[in-house]
C-alpha cells in the first residue's frame, strides 16, 4: 500500500500542495483527477519520489521512501512523466531497455531482454523497435516511454522484498487517439489485477476514470476534496462544482460512463427531436 | 548496429598502428616506412632488422615516439571529456570550455608567464607553467561547480551559466594581463594559447599516463548511468541514478585529465567538440561505445594533426590549435547542415 501522510509542497510562497493524506491499494488503479493546477503532478511526483514535500512523508508498506535506497526505489516503482525531452535521438529498443537499467550492473541479462521484447510487443510498439526516437509521432513517443516504465517494474527473478510493485502514469494517454487510449489503459489494469501492483494514474478524461479506476481522488486547488471507490466518488453535482461543465453521468450494472458538456435529458430530449 | 560497432572498433584499431608509424617516420629528417619498421621490431629484440643507422633510430626514439604517444594520449583525454560533458550538460555542442577549464588554464599560464615563472629554477622549474596551468583549470571549476549547488543538488543550468560568467571574468583578467605584458611575453602567451606538442619529452608522457589512463576508464565506467541521464533528470532519478553523485564525478575526472592536457599542450581546440560528434553519426549515442570510440579516434585525429602541424611548414612547425580549428571549424559545419537536413526530412 501506497500511504500519503499529511504532505505539503510549497515553492515559495506559493502553496502547492496542503496536508494531502491518501492511501493506494496494490491490484487497483486509483485515478487522481482534479482541474488544471490542483496538484495533481506535484502529488505523483512527491509520491514518485523525484520531488521532496516540505512536509509530510510518503510510505510504500509501511516504509518511508526517503529510507529506501534510489535502487531499491527504481525496482519496486515505475514513474511515467509528463514530459519527454531525450537529449539525444536513441532507438526505441533502446529506450525500453533503459527500463531494465535499475536491474543489471553492466550489461543486461536474458531475462531483461526477453521482457524488454515482451513488453514492446505488448504496447505494440515492436515494428518501431530500430527507429530514432527523434521521428516519433507524439502517440508513439508516448507508447515508447509507457513501455519503458512498464519494463522497469515488470516482475522478474531476484527480486526478494520488492515483489509488490508501483506504477505511477502522469496523464498517460496523452497524445493517444481512441484506440491506444483504451488498450493503454485496459493494460495498465490488467498489469495491475495480474501482478497484484498499485497503479496510481493522473487522468483528465473523466470517462476514461469512470471506466478504469477502481478507486478515485479529486483534487482541488492543493487539496483533496473526495476520495474513495470511483462509482461513489464521481457524482454529477460534483464534477459540475469542480469543473464547471454540464456533466452526465450514464450507469448501470454493466457500465459507467460520463459525458461532458451536456446533459443527459437534454441530450436525450433532442434525440427524440 | 552491433555488427556496426565492431567493424568500427577493429578498423580503428587497425589505424591505430598506422598512425604510429606514419607519426615517427613522417617530418624532417628522413626516416623510410621500412626503416621504421625495423627499428620497432629491433626494439622489441628481433635480430637481423638494423639497415638503419643510429641517428635515425635516435630521433625516432627520442624526439618522435613520445610526441606521437603524447598527441594519442591528449586527443584520447579531450575526445572523452567532451563525451562524458554532453552527455550531463545533454546537449551535443558541450565542451570542457564551458565549465571553465580553458579560461582558468588560460589566465594561470598568462599569469605564469608574465611572471617568468619558466626562468625561475625553483622546484618546479622548466615544469612551473604546466603546474600554474592545471591549478588554474582545477581552481576555476571548482568555483564554477560550487557556485551551481544549492540545497545539495546542482543545477546544470546554473553550471552552464557560472561557466559562460567565470569565463568572462578569467578572460578580462588574461586581458590585463597581456596589456601589462611585453612584446616576448605576448608572443609565448600566444603561442601558449594555440597550442603545440613541441615540448614533449619522456618525463611529460609518463606523467601524464595516469592523468588520462584512470580518468577515462572512471568517465567510461559513467557510461550506463549517462545513457539514462539523456531521459532527463528526474527519470533518471526513477531509475536509480544518483544524479548529483554522477555530475561530481563526472566533472572531477574532466577537469583532472583536461587539466592535465591543457596543463602539457595549452589550448586544442574542437577536439572535444568534434570527436563525439561523429562517433555519434558512426555507433549511435549509447555511451559505453561512444568513450571508448571517442577515446581511439580522438588518439587518431590529434596524431595526424600533430604530424600535419610538422610537415606543412617543416622544418619549422604550425601550432596545433590552428589546424584543429581549421580543419574543425568545416567538418563541424558540415555536420551541422547534415543533422538539420535530417532532422527537416
Amino acid at each position: 500500500m501506497v500511504e500519503v501522510n499529511g504532505i505539503s509542497f510549497d515553492i515559495g510562497r506559493a502553496t502547492i500542495l496542503s496536508k494531502v493524506n491518501a492511501r493506494f491499494k496494490h491490484g487497483e488503479v486509483s485515478a487522481i483527477i482534479g482541474p488544471n493546477g490542483a496538484g495533481k503532478s506535484t502529488l505523483v511526483k512527491c509520491i514518485a519520489g523525484t520531488i521532496r514535500p516540505t512536509e509530510g512523508c510518503i510510505e510504500f508498506d509501511g516504509e518511508n521512501i526517503n529510507r529506501i535506497s534510489l535502487e531499491k526505489l527504481a525496482i519496486k516503482r515505475g514513474y511515467l512523466n509528463q514530459q519527454f525531452n531525450l537529449s539525444v535521438g536513441y532507438t526505441v529498443k533502446e529506450v525500453v531497455s533503459m527500463g531494465r537499467f535499475p536491474h543489471y550492473k553492466v550489461y543486461p541479462s536474458k531475462e531483461d531482454n526477453e521482457i524488454v521484447t515482451s513488453v514492446m510487443k505488448l504496447v505494440d510498439i515492436s515494428y518501431l523497435s530500430d527507429r530514432n526516437t527523434h521521428t516519433l509521432s507524439g502517440g508513439e513517443l508516448q507508447r515508447v516511454h509507457f513501455a519503458r516504465t512498464l519494463a522497469q517494474v515488470w516482475p522478474s527473478s531476484n527480486e526478494k522484498g520488492i515483489e509488490d510493485k508501483i506504477l505511477i502514469l502522469d496523464e498517460p494517454v496523452n497524445n493517444l487517439d481512441p484506440q491506444y487510449q483504451h488498450f493503454i489503459l485496459r493494460l495498465a489494469k490488467d498489469f495491475a489485477k495480474n501482478y497484484n501492483v498499485c497503479v496510481i494514474v493522473v487522468l483528465h478524461d473523466l470517462n476514461l476514470v469512470a471506466q478504469y479506476s477502481d478507486c478515485s481522488i479529486l483534487m482541488k486547488g492543493g487539496e483533496i476534496i473526495c476520495s474513495g471507490k470511483t462509482r461513489e466518488v464521481l457524482t454529477e453535482e460534483l464534477l459540475e462544482e469542480i469543473y464547471k461543465v454540464p456533466i452526465s453521468i450514464i450507469e448501470n450494472e454493466n457500465h459507467f460512463n460520463i459525458i461532458t458538456g451536456i446533459k443527459y435529458n437534454q441530450l436525450k430530449k433532442e434525440l427524440i427531436k | 548496429m552491433i555488427q556496426r560497432v565492431k567493424v568500427t572498433y577493429i578498423f580503428l584499431l587497425i589505424l591505430l598502428p598506422i598512425c604510429i608509424i606514419l607519426g615517427t617516420s613522417l617530418g624532417a629528417f628522413n626516416i623510410e616506412f621500412k626503416q621504421c619498421t625495423n627499428i620497432f621490431l629491433d626494439l622489441f629484440g628481433a635480430d637481423n632488422y638494423s639497415d638503419f643507422t643510429k641517428s635515425q633510430s635516435n630521433v625516432l626514439l627520442y624526439i618522435r615516439l613520445h610526441r606521437v604517444f603524447l598527441s594519442m594520449m591528449i586527443g584520447a583525454a579531450l575526445a572523452v571529456s567532451g563525451a562524458g560533458l554532453q552527455g550531463l550538460f545533454r546537449n551535443p555542442l558541450a565542451d570542457a570550455g564551458l565549465i571553465g577549464i580553458s579560461a582558468g588554464a588560460m589566465l594561470a599560464a598568462s599569469i605564469a608567464i608574465i611572471l617568468g615563472l619558466q626562468f625561475t629554477s625553483g622546484i618546479l622549474g622548466y615544469y612551473s607553467i604546466s603546474v600554474a596551468t592545471f591549478i588554474g583549470a582545477i581552481s576555476t571549476t571548482i568555483v564554477v561547480f560550487r557556485l551551481s549547488k544549492s540545497n545539495k543538488t546542482t543545477n546544470v543550468a546554473t553550471m552552464l551559466l557560472g561557466g559562460i560568467a567565470i569565463n568572462a571574468l578569467a578572460g578580462a583578467v588574461t586581458g590585463f594581463i597581456i596589456y601589462l605584458s611585453d612584446d616576448d611575453q605576448l608572443r609565448d602567451i600566444t603561442f601558449w594559447s594555440l597550442g603545440s606538442l613541441g615540448g614533449a619529452d619522456w618525463e611529460k608522457v609518463i606523467a601524464l599516463i595516469p592523468l588520462i589512463i584512470l580518468p577515462i576508464i572512471m568517465i567510461a565506467h559513467l557510461a550506463k548511468k549517462l545513457d539514462v541521464f539523456a531521459l532527463g533528470e528526474s527519470d533518471a532519478i526513477c531509475l536509480g541514478v544518483n544524479v548529483n553523485a554522477l555530475k561530481r564525478k563526472l566533472v572531477v575526472w574532466v577537469t583532472i585529465t583536461v587539466g592535465a592536457c591543457v596543463a602539457v599542450a595549452g589550448m586544442i581546440g574542437f577536439i572535444g567538440l568534434l570527436i563525439p560528434h561523429i562517433t555519434r553519426l558512426l555507433v549511435g549515442p549509447k555511451h559505453r561505445n561512444l568513450i571508448w570510440i571517442s577515446a581511439i579516434l580522438g588518439a587518431l585525429v590529434l596524431s595526424i594533426a600533430d604530424l600535419l602541424c610538422r610537415l606543412i611548414v617543416a622544418p619549422a612547425e604550425l601550432p596545433i590549435g590552428i589546424l584543429t580549428a581549421i580543419l574543425g571549424t568545416p567538418l563541424f559545419l558540415v555536420l551541422l547542415i547534415q543533422q538539420k537536413r535530417r532532422a527537416n526530412g
